[in-house]
């Protein structure tokens, strides 16, 4: 008995023992890492691979979800002290640093399109040409043929937004494999300047000539939002009129030439202006108004941000954004005044500066310093162009948005006597202090909220317009075609303003196009490669930009006269002339000692 | 029937519990056997009528003292029957025969075997286990005797951690163990364990907490525990102790053991206290009236001489506003966020515990309630919890334990769209000139801050979490072979989450002063930057969890002459699974909080999901030898398997050696009277730890839904390598040495154990960095390449004497530095060809950054234009416009290396600036006092070489756009009158143009603290009063929770929760409570 308890013991301990160990070691430490796909799967069809390429697309830079809209950057407009730009502003911009945010960095405007983030972006197209070529014979022919000039587009893009900040750049078409590659091929220098731009330029001829992509996609089209043939010429016309411009194409370029012309032509050429224009022309003539007709002015600016309004015909290149699930976060730093019916909406971040302002026209299409614009400084805010009131409150301006349930009338005025929320601070909070607040592109069915499922317009037909003017301009002279292009802007319903007058020299012209294109692309991060390329920053934000101050002469009952006062906004502006272009992360140089820095940094 | 009472030892007034007991016994017999067959017949049900009946009695005394025990108890070895001493020390028990063994047990005594050997009176003395060098150390995979440990463990009894009225001993182990170290994460219910190292941070990567085994199982479980229910905690120091865990055990092990059933008759016991806490700190923000006079101060700074007219606030209404506030409060708010907070917090508890039993069975049940009310009306924690352990021999030779901890949590939080941590930064940037509430009873909002709106919404965030810890095992004694046993033993850990949130729109309301009387709009708010939508949304998440651990043990013990050997081998394997779904449905129009009452379109609805699973394998072995209770030696180790890696990479290996050697024992020793005991130790040996994530060695895509879009919006996944694979990834490998010594002197009138020790870790991830370009455009996965040394030391003393007058004095004190070195670290050529700002060499988290060298004063300006520049003579280049009352950074390095100065201040010019944020030492001491009745405890912890940046909304003005200032500022802050100020002089911004918010030494403070933790005063009724109501003891008591706190920190609290943000963290609280101890 005592045995048989004995054996018994042993034998079922034995066996709790052997349960635990009897299973195969190795088959129970092999789990399954169900959250990834294998290349085998992510490559297998193309609905699979589509997958992939939705990366290459979600990579497009988040512009409007960036509180340090690229415009802070500009003599445009004004913001607080906390961001990235009011550093770079002050002249503090590092290549040591390797944060891109935008509160406090020190790298200037590279924050969207950073090195490190580009070469992400650039892997990401590399990755889905090489194994959709790869796996061809997964795929039909005629997806290969598309979807490849979608990524190819896509990294033309993408190269296009570091190039035109930092010069010329690693040209990497590939994705680099360290096991299997050479360190010349893993260790790239940078190409120069023109083998940069002549890289991206023959992407996008390869893609336009390919002829596969769709010219245009209307709103409600399956595929709105991909790649399209209209916005590869357009961005070919964009980097090729950004290319001739005197900043990168001239004897004296922005930044002293470099043995390896990393930041300039090697040797400057004017022919590259009729290029640009040929290509803009081009974009006119067979697409545009002059031709098939798929792009052209819309007729309504004031509601072209809409989301009913998407993929309208003057839309060539856009980022996408739905309401709640992928927001448009646009509105939220600035969606107009602070506050509106004495209720905080918003940063306050977009405040036009007096600079800004006084760009617009008087209703009859004049500056306000021509004496017989009729302008009257005591009095600013009337008769000028539509423009100004579409995009601009201002002091005493009637705000009414779809979401509002009666109009509120703005006041930045100092008023001791009925102080407003939005009077100018200076300083402490969120409200602007400028004056001014821009409301263009914000989604009037909401306060700023997660609901803003506009999309961000990358280009559209009117940059096209004037991208041609200026490049005709510069290369023939003003002809008959530039007065149409900028007229068509000026002219356009809504805008109405007079055609620009005849006879106006090439530098009239120049200086009227500039103008146009300030205004017209204003609060569309289109201002400060203007103020690169043009070579024009070193005076521009060198400049002691202004607000408005607006106060009583007898400000305890104000009984007196209201008085507006240009006054400096005494923030810093120190603008050295090496940042003209943003430095190469001394990161990536220590990653990669080939590459070379940037002059000045 | 009443045999049967008899034979289970119940008797007296508490029978109806025992009938409970009873069948939880049998239902804990029923689920034992669904394992294990019973056995034929068992010695349990023998009968004893079939026994020869014998009385023995005798009385039961100290030892020392020679005083009577009462409620010793008495037990007859491998047979049921038992009884206890009474108020005299007296018992009597019928044994069943002449050879029987009586087994006397008190809780503070050695147990003390006495074989009858025929006579009937057997008085004896127990030995105070004050005394006892034998006592019994809970170790990795079971006990080992304390004298002749050879490895570092600290051990602490569950009743010393259970006087603190925590509702987790997380927060009490530092200061009570010798190498324990914690950083709170502030006070918040429910959220605030802190964070626990042992001997320091010995790695740079994110796991560097303790490994937490509860009974002998890896459970990650301390704060689901009751604190009341728990037996001993041991801490796992050295090699020798963790090695048995391997690759778990590099950071140090905490061992839980929970109570377990005590032999004799049922012991019921009630715990109850009931406290109010309040928070150690709370801001001091501005009033009304200081605010516009700080901000008119700050105006005047950024544009001197402005006439009245253009200040922010006509000086002539800030100075009469408390006339105006008190004529209209409307339109002249004078509001303080503190209203928002409750600023007392109840915080209550109850427990109960009944444990007892025979040498058969053994059983100890307990049930308890927490509940910890927050500073906000909807936050608040509560734990429910319950355990039972059985534990019964079923054959001479064959032991099956039982035991269940289970708990139910819930957290109470706020509206999913905010937290209470978020409303205390809403507090700070609620300017006091805007209304917090009207004097209708309405609330408005300041700046996009409408708190009050939050906390009246109704919106609410509840997160469950059940947990039941359940294990079996089975101990078989071979009595074939002398001294080795076996054991099975498996655990099923189990939990389930649940979390729901409801959110509805934040209303507050607009004034608008130019009707009679105000009118009030109703607005939506949402929120700073936007993130509380302006619908009603709901959010659900289930969840659930279990391990699955199986441990086959081999034991072996055996004493022959003077050679004690043990012999020790585990087999462990363990399986954990995890999943979650949770669910999301937005637009919610009939005001129900259910998921599918919500909108019906699709574009409403959110779901996702996951599930995991991880497996482990180890083996484990211990090897003791010790020669004459004097010379010892140990082997241990673990052979370990993980999931984690690649095939053929999972495996390692983790020995460690360690020896011994008592000298008390030696013969030149035994002179000396006074030497208890001396003991001797080193260690050395690895152990491991995890790093990183699974699944590092294979390359594939993670998918993610609804990333993009196309078409009219509709989105799409995407899918994308994270980064490259790194198929050789493994763990970080720590080698431990330690020194140490054990002393008991003059009976234990003082006892002291030190030990040093020095770690190296290996192998941490580091990103490989050098081996790609950028232009690679994909990560690489880490490397294991990252290297860190950590020294320090630990002492512990206690000291114990009781005075002739019956004053009982006690003291425990120990002491723990620890300071690790980063030898290998990824740093940029930057900072590494830099003296000053190198990182390699310096410990963990150093912070970095100017060194200042105090304020300018009005004397800097020498051409008197409030402006320092070179025109003052001043040509370093700073950080904008300089002021008198700015800071004043030293120049110190010029451009890339070059070692002089170069009239600029940028980084260059970074300096160490401070400790990390994590003490260097910590230390902890317990006072304890006994007289006639009254306790007296004091628990003082404190810790030392620890930094802090203060730089936040107590110290500097208006820390954020439009936000308040503490007067801590206001008090201390830099004018023309007062130069040699605290703070910098006043800006209408916190950043404004001048550098003061950089990261610098002049925000650094030193956080040595030592706080009164615990102060705990109790009165025990007298026996002579007990007697007449049946119960044996009754302890009354009051203590108090943080009650001093001596910091050079005086504005906040020195273990604030926040890194960052100093000061907006969930408060740390300071508590009185009372309670009651009473056993039957």
């Amino acid at each position: 008995m005592i045995k048989f308890k004995i054996i018994r013991n042993i034998a079922l301990t034995g066996l709790i023992l052997a349960g635990t160990f009897s299973c195969n070691q190795e088959d129970f430490l092999e789990t399954t890492n169900k959250g990834t796909l294998t290349d085998l799967t992510m490559w297998a069809s193309e609905s699979n691979a589509d997958i992939y390429l939705n990366y290459c697309y979600s990579l497009l830079p988040d512009k409007p979800g960036n509180p340090d809209y690229l415009d802070n950057f500009t003599d445009d407009n004004d913001v607080s002290e906390y961001y990235t730009s009011y550093n770079w502003k002050k002249g503090i911009v590092n290549a040591g640093s390797d944060y891109f945010g935008a509160w406090g960095s020190q790298v200037g405007p590279a924050m969207e399109a950073n090195w490190a983030q580009t070469y992400k972006q650039i892997r990401a197209c590399n990755t889905f040409i090489t194994n959709v070529n790869k796996n061809a014979t997964n795929f039909s022919e005629e997806y290969v043929a598309k979807r490849i000039d979608e990524a190819r587009f896509l990294r033309a893009y993408f190269y296009g937004e570091l190039f035109t900040l930092l010069g010329g750049m690693a040209i990497i078409t590939e994705p680099q494999d360290r096991a299997t590659m050479t360190e010349d091929q893993l260790y790239v220098p940078r190409s120069s300047f023109e083998e940069t731009f002549n890289f991206i330029i023959s992407e996008l001829d390869a893609v336009i000539n390919n002829a596969k992509l769709a010219v245009k996609y209307s709103s409600g089209a399956a595929d709105a939002g991909r790649a399209t043939l209209g916005a590869a010429l357009a961005l070919k016309g964009w980097i090729q009129l950004f290319a001739a411009s005197p900043a990168y194409n001239s004897a004296s370029p922005a930044v002293p030439a470099s043995p390896d012309n990393l930041q300039s032509f090697a040797t400057p050429d004017q022919a590259r202006w009729a290029d640009a224009a040929e290509t803009n022309k081009k974009f006119i003539d067979t697409w545009g108004h002059k031709g098939s007709g798929e792009y052209n002015l819309f007729p309504k600016m004031t509601e072209f941000w809409r989301e009913a309004n998407e993929y309208n015909e003057e839309v060539i290149w856009d980022r996408q954004y739905v309401a709640t699930t992928m927001p448009n976060n646009f509105d939220v730093w600035g969606g107009g005044p602070t506050y509106v019916l004495n209720t905080y909406i918003c940063w306050g971040n977009y405040s036009p500066t007096q600079q800004l302002v006084d760009e617009f026209q008087t209703a009859d299409g004049k500056n306000i310093t021509d004496p017989t614009s009729g302008y009257d400084p005591q009095n600013p805010y009337v008769n000028r162009e539509h423009r100004f009131y579409n995009f601009v409150v201002y002091d005493g301006a009637s705000y009414k948005q779809e979401w509002m349930p009666t109009e509120d009338i703005i006041r930045y005025r100092i008023d001791q006597v009925h102080p407003s929320l939005n009077e100018v601070d200076y300083g402490g909070g969120d409200v602007g202090n400028t004056g001014y607040s821009s409301k263009k592109m914000i989604n009037p069915y909401y306060t700023p909220s997660e609901l803003n499922g506009q999309n961000f317009v990358y280009t559209r037909y009117a940059e096209v317009l004037l991208n041609y003017a200026e490049a005709q301009n510069e290369a023939v002279g003003p002809d008959v075609s530039v007065y149409e292009a900028v007229n068509a802007i000026r002219t356009r319903p809504g805008t109405d303003l007079p055609e620009l007058q005849p006879g106006l020299s090439k530098s009239e012209m120049r200086d009227a196009i500039r103008h146009e294109r300030r205004i017209e692309l204003s609060y569309e991060a289109k201002r400060l490669y203007d103020l690169f390329r043009w070579k024009i920053a070193e005076v521009n934000m060198n400049f002691d930009l202004q607000r408005i101050v607006i106060t009583n002469t007898s400000p305890a009952d104000n009984s007196g006269v209201w008085v507006y006062t240009p006054t400096s906004l005494d923030r810093p502006h120190n603008f050295t002339q090496k940042m003209y272009f943003v430095p190469v992360p001394q990161g990536a140089i220590d990653q990669n000692p080939k590459l070379k820095q940037n002059w000045g940094y | 029937m009443k045999k049967n009472l008899n034979r289970y030892g119940l008797k007296g007034p508490a029978g109806t519990i025992h009938k409970l007991f009873l069948f939880m016994k049998i239902t804990g017999m029923i689920l034992m056997f669904g394992f294990f067959d019973l056995p034929a017949t068992p010695a349990y049900y023998l009968n004893d009528d079939e026994q020869q009946k014998l009385t023995i009695s005798g009385k039961v005394t100290d030892s020392k003292t020679g005083e009577a025990l009462p409620g010793v108890n008495i037990v007859v070895k491998d047979v049921t029957l038992g009884t206890n001493t009474d108020m005299d020390g007296k018992y009597s028990i019928a044994v069943p025969d002449r050879d029987a063994v009586l087994v006397f047990s008190f809780i503070g005594y050695t147990n003390l075997e006495m074989p009858v050997a025929g006579k009937t009176v057997i008085d004896v003395a127990l030995v105070s286990q004050l005394q006892n060098l034998d006592e019994i150390v809970v170790t990795a995979y079971g006990t080992q005797k304390k004298n002749t440990l050879t490895g570092s463990v600290s051990m602490v009894k569950g009743n010393v951690i259970s006087k603190i009225p925590v509702p987790n001993i997380s927060n009490s182990i530092a200061g009570n163990v010798a190498g324990v170290t914690m950083r709170p994460n502030g006070g918040q219910p429910g959220y605030d364990n802190p964070e626990i190292f042992i001997r320091g941070i010995g790695t740079t990567g994110d796991n560097n907490s303790p490994l937490i085994i509860i009974d002998g199982f890896r459970r990650n479980n301390i704060s689901q525990l009751d604190p009341s229910s728990i037996e001993s905690i041991s801490v796992l120091k050295d090699a020798a102790a963790v090695a048995p865990y391997g690759l778990g055990g590099a950071n140090g092990v905490i061992l839980i053991t929970t109570k377990k059933g005590v032999t004799g008759a049922p012991t019921l016991t009630f715990n109850t206290y009931y406290g109010w806490q309040t928070p150690t700190y709370y801001p001091d923000l501005l009033n009304a009236k200081d605010y516009m006079k700080l901000k008119n101060e700050a105006y005047l700074n950024a544009n001197p001489g402005s006439p009245d007219a253009e200040l922010p606030f006509l000086p002539s209404m800030v100075n009469d506003y408390d006339n105006l506030h008190a004529q209209d409060p409307d339109r002249y708010p004078n509001s303080t966020a503190r209203d928002l907070v409750n600023m007392v917090a109840p915080v209550q508890n109850y427990n109960m515990q009944i444990t007892g039993g025979t040498e058969k069975m053994k059983y100890f049940a307990g049930i308890g309630y927490f509940k910890q009310e927050g500073l906000f009306d909807q936050v608040n924690y509560s734990r429910f919890n319950y355990n039972i352990n059985l534990e019964s021999k079923v054959t001479k030779t064959t032991t099956v334990s039982l035991s269940v901890i289970s708990s139910m949590e819930r957290r109470n939080d706020l509206d999913p769209s905010e937290d209470a941590v978020h409303m205390f930064r809403s507090a700070y940037k609620y300017l006091p000139i805007h209304n917090l509430y009207y004097t209708n009873g309405l609330w408005g909002q300041s700046s996009g801050n409408a708190p009050a709106a939050v906390l009246n919404a109704g919106g609410w965030d509840k997160r469950d979490l059940n947990t039941v810890l359940s294990s079996l095992s089975i101990e078989q004694q071979l009595s074939f072979v002398k001294g080795l046993s076996i054991k099975g033993a498996v655990s099923y850990d189990s939990n389930s989450g649940f979390q729901k949130g409801w959110h509805t729109p934040w209303y507050y309301w607009v004034q608008d002063l130019s009707t009679t009387p105000y009118s009030y709009d109703r607005r939506i708010n949402p929120k700073e930057g936007g993130d509380a939508p302006a619908y009603t949304y709901l959010t659900q998440q289930n969840s659930r969890g279990q391990a699955i651990t199986l441990q086959g043990y081999v034991n072996y013990q055996r004493t022959f002459g003077k050679h004690d050997i043990t012999g020790l081998f585990v087999a462990e394997g363990r399986e954990t699974q995890g999943s979650f779904i949770n669910a999301r449905r937005n637009n919610y129009v009939v005001s129900i909080d259910e998921i599918n009452m919500g909108s019906s379109d699709k574009n409403d609805f959110d779901n996702g999901g996951s599930s995991e699973i991880g497996t482990q394998i180890g083996y484990v072995y211990r090897l003791g030898y010790v020669y004459n209770n004097k010379y010892m030696a140990e082997a241990s180790g673990r052979y370990d398997g993980h999931y984690y890696f690649a095939p053929g990479l999972k495996w390692g290996y983790f020995p460690a050696f360690s020896l011994g050697w008592r000298l008390s024992e030696e013969n030149f020793m035994k002179n000396i009277t006074f030497i208890n005991n001396l003991k001797i130790r080193g260690s050395w040996g690895k152990s491991g730890n995890l790093a990183g994530d699974p699944y590092q060695y294979l390359s594939g895509y993670n998918l993610v839904g609804s990333q993009y879009a196309f078409g009219s919006g509709t989105m799409v996944p995407i899918a994308y390598s994270p980064q490259e694979a790194n198929p050789n990834i493994t763990w970080e490998i720590s080698t431990k040495t330690d020194v140490g010594f054990e002393a008991t002197l003059w009976n234990s009138l003082l006892t002291v154990e030190a030990d040093y020790f020095f770690e190296h870790r290996t192998g941490m991830l580091l990103p490989p960095a050098i081996t790609v370009p950028q232009e690679y455009g994909l990560p690489l996965a880490d490397e294991n390449a990252g290297e860190m040394e950590n020294n320090g030391i630990e002492l512990t003393v206690g000291s114990r004497r009781e005075l002739a007058n019956g004053l009982k004095l006690g003291f425990i004190g120990n002491f723990s530095y620890a300071k690790n070195k980063m030898v290998q670290v990824y740093e940029t050529s930057a900072t590494y060809d830099n003296p000053n700002r190198r990182r390699t060499g310096r410990p963990y988290l150093t912070p970095f950054g100017y060194k200042s060298l105090g304020l300018f004063s009005t004397a800097d300006d020498k051409n008197n234009d409030g402006v320092i520049n070179s025109e003052d003579g001043y040509n370093i280049t700073q950080f904008g416009e300089l002021h008198p009352g700015d800071i004043r950074y030293a120049d110190l390095r010029g451009q890339n290396g070059d070692l002089t100065p170069d009239r600029v201040i940028d980084q260059n010019d970074e300096v160490s600036i401070g400790y990390p944020i994590y003490p260097e030492m910590s230390y902890g001491f317990t006072p304890t006092a006994e007289w006639k009745g009254f306790d007296l405890s004091l628990f003082f912890q404190g810790s030392a070489r620890a930094s802090l940046r203060t730089f936040g909304f107590q110290t500097v003005c208006f820390r954020n756009d439009n936000s308040d200032t503490d007067y801590e500022y206001l008090n201390n802050h830099w004018t023309q009158d007062h130069q040699d100020a605290k703070y910098p002089r006043a800006d209408l911004g916190p950043t404004a143009n001048n550098g003061n918010d950089l990261e610098t030494d002049f925000w650094m403070k030193n956080t040595n603290f030592l706080r009164l933790k615990t102060l705990t005063f109790g009165y025990t009724l007298p026996k002579s009063v007990l007697n007449s109501l049946k119960i044996s003891n009754i302890r009354a008591y009051c203590s108090g929770q943080n009650l001093l706190t001596f910091s050079n920190l005086k504005y906040m609290d020195p273990e604030t929760g926040a890194y960052d943000d100093v000061g907006t963290s969930y408060p740390l609280m300071k508590s009185f409570t009372f309670g009651l101890n009473v056993t039957f």
